[in-house]
């Protein structure tokens, strides 16, 4: 019966897909950032600080007295409040009398299904959010609207944003987007458990050893049970250990990297932390399978989390008093350094209304947009005055020491956003849990990973 | 019948050859067979030659496929994971089918024993089968969890040391296929149950008269008689286990057929494939092979039923 649905499926948007017009993937040449490439969003960030406000309304051509047009609008900001993006659209509608919104919002574990199967259908949203990742692939497969053509032609100006949220976005020489949102991977702590320990809290003067040891001290089994019921620490997203070691996933010659010595070290250190007995200080696989990362931290039985800002509206509500939490900046192992992600609204290639789907990417990602997304405080805007002045005022004090966030901004790196990113990471990653549960050395793992990751390279042509 | 009988009398003045076929009682057995047939046609057939030429192009979904030739099945023989997806695949299948019936084979006679509380337990065998995969899923991880399961509690009481049950690349995919066997239990007895109520009380009581005993009169008599069921319980369990997706789906967190491939599934991998990676071409020829693997093993079983299955001829 599965079997049935699925072929079904298939043939539905086969014949569906007949109503696609045909769409040309060849790009130019290749102008992606790499992954590892250190953003240089500090600089800028001081600058905003001194500097004067750029001058909020952009000149607009659109006309406000043509006939009505319809536009539809896809994305999965703020789903934890529906009501946030929601202002932008509602504000995008008033300001823009004669442009209707379609406004659809998904989760962000369905959106990308979701979405693809929309395209195959040729029902493609004129508006689609996109995080950096999936941007790569979906400008590679030709589905998203070169928009270097409208900024130029307005002269659009880019100055606004940190310069590294725009450049995230383009792929292959096509600039796929204009930035939403972006964010950052932190240390968050429970000050309680620092406090009950004596430790005093992190701050940029930790090193890795230092976080070792504090870690180590507040890993503990409290009941004597032989099973650790508080552990120091998580050992977050595989290639931050990769980066934070001054490894490279890809490597500038575009092939795998995760065979050198730094990025075995480094993933070396994530097998060791996490497995052997004696340097544990985080859960293991099967340990985090029996509670999450977050539900340990929400449940006050984990000292310090590596995760990002999306966490603090979740830390709010689901921790309130039970303890005292803060952030803290992120500890490396050796060169400073930490993921940075980011998201922006894209328009199709194949959208009957580019004017219009260009007017509300204009505005969803400039001042007003930005603003209003910030005061829901869904990530943080790319846009530097509002980073600097809105996105620490929105958490009305809580983390106390936020700031950290945008400080982490100066040693962020990028994570990988090569188009064959999905089917990389599902060689890797197997491999890797191989070495997480004791059964193949990093070493051995990461050649045979390395191997299938460079043949699938090489099919596909890159 | 009569009422059309009667209607084709009053309009048989005007003959041309189709109203004459309109009115016939031909026309009418086609148009009540109509409805299924033409989903068949739609949904089913014209669906699967579909994939098949699918599985000769490139098509990504988004971008007009191209064709590739025979590229996507040469692939095949260089793709790591497909080998050890058809091995999962198999190990699914052998470790769950042969037991699953076996299983409800056993339950059934028991339950079509004169015991007290008869329609509860029925209620309760069938339950699982009816309960949603997803909600199926989360109480077995909780179960198979390694610190707070209940699995390794009770073996804890013997003294074995807990077991990674879910995490665990040697464990994980018996585990899975357990749960299977626990799920579609209820399927199969009430198959088995039906077919057992079947068998004619005076065959039995003429057995017993003649002196056969308890064992055999269930390997003489019983079992022969209901070999027809267990033969289908056994081609569905076959096809649906080698297209099971959905424990193997939502029994791990990550949904990702690990740890380190051990659930990669065909069916599972054929997703990925066509709706992670957007490989379109590739993953409806990975559904081909699955197609004729069960084609090929249904038609082995079609073909030895003869020699196992009482009263029937060919």
């Amino acid at each position: 019966m599965k079997k049935i649905l699925f072929i079904t499926l298939i043939v539905c948007v086969f014949a569906l897909s007949a109503c696609n017009p045909s769409q040309d993937t060849e790009s130019g040449e290749t102008d992606t950032i790499t992954e590892g490439e250190t953003s240089d969003i500090e600089s800028e960030m001081e600058e905003a600080d001194e500097g004067e406000a750029d001058e909020v309304e952009e000149e607009s051509v659109w006309d406000f007295n043509a006939d009505p047009v319809t536009i539809s609008v896809l994305s999965f900001f703020s789903t934890d409040d529906l009501s946030v993006e929601q202002s932008v659209v509602d504000a995008f509608a008033e300001a823009y009398p004669n442009i209707n919104v379609e406004y659809d919002n998904l989760a962000f574990g369905d959106y990308f299904d979701f979405l693809v199967t929309n395209i195959a259908g040729g029902v493609v949203p004129d508006v689609m959010a996109m995080n950096f990742e999936q941007g790569a692939r979906f400008a590679a497969m030709g589905a998203l609207e070169d928009l270097t053509p409208y900024i130029e032609a307005e002269n659009y100006n880019l100055d606004k944003y940190f310069t590294s949220t725009v450049d995230m976005h383009r792929h292959e020489g096509i600039q796929s987007g204009l930035p939403a949102t972006f964010s950052i991977v932190v240390n968050f702590i429970n000050k309680d458990l620092f406090d009950e320990a004596g430790i005093a809290y992190p701050d940029e003067t930790w090193v890795w050893e230092d976080l070792i040891a504090a870690a180590k001290e507040m890993t503990k089994d409290i009941d004597g049970d032989g099973i650790i019921d508080q552990f120091g620490y998580i050992a977050g997203w595989w290639p931050n250990f990769v980066f934070q070691n001054g490894a490279q996933i890809i490597n500038d010659e575009g092939r795998c990297g995760l065979n050198t010595p730094e990025a075995i070290e480094g993933l070396q250190i994530y097998v060791d932390i996490t497995l052997d007995s004696e340097q544990k200080i985080a859960p293991d696989r099967s340990e985090l399978n029996d509670a999450g990362d977050w539900d340990r931290f929400q449940g006050g039985s984990v000292a310090i989390i590596p995760t990002g800002p999306w966490a603090i509206t979740p830390f709010k509500e689901n921790i309130g008093d039970s303890f005292e939490w803060d952030v803290a900046p992120f500890t490396s192992i050796n060169e400073p350094s930490t993921l940075m992600y980011g998201n922006s609204y894209t328009m199709s290639s194949t959208s009957e209304q580019k004017a219009a789907a260009w007017e509300f990417i204009k505005f969803a990602t400039g001042e007003r947009g930005s603003t209003l997304r910030q005061s829901g405080g869904y990530e943080i805007s790319p846009i530097r005055e509002i980073a600097t002045s809105d996105f620490i005022s929105s958490l009305n004090g809580v983390p106390e020491n936020a700031h950290y966030i945008l400080d982490a901004t100066s040693y962020a790196t990028l994570p990988c956003a090569h188009p064959l990113w999905q089917e990389m990471h599902d060689i890797i990653w197997p491999e890797l849990e191989m070495a997480l549960q004791g059964t193949k050395s990093v070493e051995d793992a990461m050649s045979t990973a390395c191997q299938a990751v460079d043949a699938l390279l090489e099919e596909y042509g890159y | 019948m009569r009422n059309f009988i009667i209607f084709r009398k009053k309009e048989n003045k005007k003959n041309t050859s189709l109203k004459k076929f309109s009115k016939s009682d031909m026309f009418w057995g086609y148009s009540f067979i109509a409805p299924s047939i033409l989903s068949f046609l739609i949904f089913n057939f014209i669906a699967i030659i579909a994939s098949f030429l699918i599985s000769f192009t490139d098509w990504r979904l988004i971008a007009s496929p191209n064709f590739v030739g025979l590229a996507n099945y040469q692939k095949l023989f260089t793709d790591p994971v497909f080998p050890k997806a058809m091995i999962n695949t198999a190990i699914y299948t052998f470790f769950s089918v042969p037991l699953g019936v076996f299983m409800a084979l056993l339950l059934a006679v028991v339950l079509n024993q004169k015991i007290r509380g008869l329609p509860f337990f029925r209620v309760l065998y069938y339950t699982p089968a009816i309960s949603s995969s997803v909600a199926v899923a989360m109480v077995w991880m909780w179960i198979y969890s390694t610190d707070y399961g209940i699995l390794n509690y009770i073996l804890g009481l013997f003294g074995i040391s807990p077991v990674d049950w879910l995490n665990n690349t040697k464990t994980v995919l018996l585990a899975v296929s357990t749960v299977s066997i626990w799920k579609d239990l209820g399927f199969k007895i009430i198959i088995l149950l039906a077919a057992l109520q079947d068998v004619p009380k005076d065959m039995i009581e003429a057995a017993e008269i003649d002196g056969a005993g308890w064992w055999k009169r269930l390997t003489h008599i019983t079992m022969p008689l209901i070999s027809p069921a267990i033969f289908f319980v056994s081609v569905t369990g076959f096809i649906s286990a080698i297209q099971s997706m959905d424990l193997v789906y939502n029994m791990r967190f990550e949904q990702d057929g690990g740890p380190a491939r051990a659930t990669t599934t065909m069916a599972f991998y054929i997703y990925q494939v066509a709706f992670s990676y957007l490989r379109m071409g590739y993953g409806t020829t990975l559904a081909i092979i699955m197609f004729l693997v069960i084609l090929i093993i249904t038609y082995i079983q079609w073909h030895v039923r003869k020699r196992f299955i009482y009263l029937e001829s060919d």
